[in-house]
């Protein structure tokens, strides 16, 4: 089954799309900010999505896609943001850095795991 | 005259706050009233499934449940992040004021720079309608276009590039 790394700064979000994840069989890593996110991607963690949040301490999420894209072996890796910002400003910024979708919180558990399918398939 | 106009201000920066702290309340009302009934659904869910034979349709909607329980969720996290901003002003404007001398009170610069930084961070329309109202930008301040108003993504929107 498809291993997703799971990136938000609040536990209780983590939580959420960890059981909603979980749930649909995939395997779920997770870390708490985008630095985290970032040594476990260099650490050559090998995944098949990143769902990152945007604002978070240390790193935030825009940042985390831009360095992830710039990893030869996540060039190719699904990152989907998934973010309370719902500006286009914010989203065009997201897609500039290399983000594959935007979903704005809070998320429909059927939405985004169909959005995954997709995304994963 | 002075220290009036920047009681003022620091009166109108409180006010500010205390009514963005009251739309938090208030929209997490109805999705925390959602989230209760749900639990109620699931608890009356769970007594079917030890009598009733149609096992499967009653997981079906338990799980639809749980679903609508995670959505329902997610406005805490909204009113914490909420409320974290309106903390981060209040520390600011506390800081400002507590650092400055009766001669160097802060200046309307620094209430506008506090005010913009909050209306940043706001994570809805109406949270940052309601700070307009209450603490409006100073003059030829660029507020959001109604073009770039349309143009914010729906809550729960997916969008793949």
């Amino acid at each position: 089954m498809p291993r997703i790394l799971a990136v938000d700064d609040s536990p209780s979000m983590r939580q959420m799309v960890g059981v909603t994840l979980k749930s649909a069989g995939y395997e779920v890593l997770e870390a708490c900010d985008g630095q985290e996110a970032l040594n476990l991607a260099k650490g050559q963690a090998a995944v098949d999505l990143v769902i990152t949040d945007v604002n978070m301490p240390n790193m935030d999420g825009i940042t985390l896609v831009r360095e992830l894209r710039a990893l030869p072996h996540y060039r190719g890796v699904p990152l989907l943001v998934l973010t309370t910002e719902a500006s286009a400003e914010k989203k065009m910024e997201g897609k500039a850095a290399g983000a594959t979708g935007w979903v704005v919180k809070p998320f429909s558990p059927d939405r985004l795991l169909a959005t995954i399918a997709r995304i994963v398939a | 005259m002075h220290e009036c106009a920047q009681s003022s201000e620091a009166a109108q920066a409180i006010a500010a706050a205390v009514a963005q702290i009251e739309l938090a309340v208030r929209e997490v009302q109805t999705p925390v009233e959602q989230l209760g009934l749900l639990i109620d659904q699931m608890a009356s869910g769970l007594g079917d499934l030890r009598t009733d034979s149609h096992r499967s349709l009653i997981v079906d909607k338990l799980q639809k449940q749980v679903n609508g329980s995670i959505t329902q969720l997610q406005f805490y996290d909204r009113l914490v992040q909420h409320l974290k901003h309106v903390q981060d002003y209040l520390s600011g404007a506390a800081g400002e004021l507590a650092s400055r001398s009766m001669a160097e009170d802060p200046t309307a610069d620094v209430w506008n720079g506090l005010r913009n930084r909050l209306r940043t961070r706001l994570i809805s329309e109406s949270q940052r309608q309601l700070l307009d109202a209450m603490l409006p930008p100073p003059e030829g301040a660029d507020l959001d276009s109604e073009q770039a108003r349309s143009e914010c993504a729906a809550q729960g929107s997916v969008e793949l590039f």
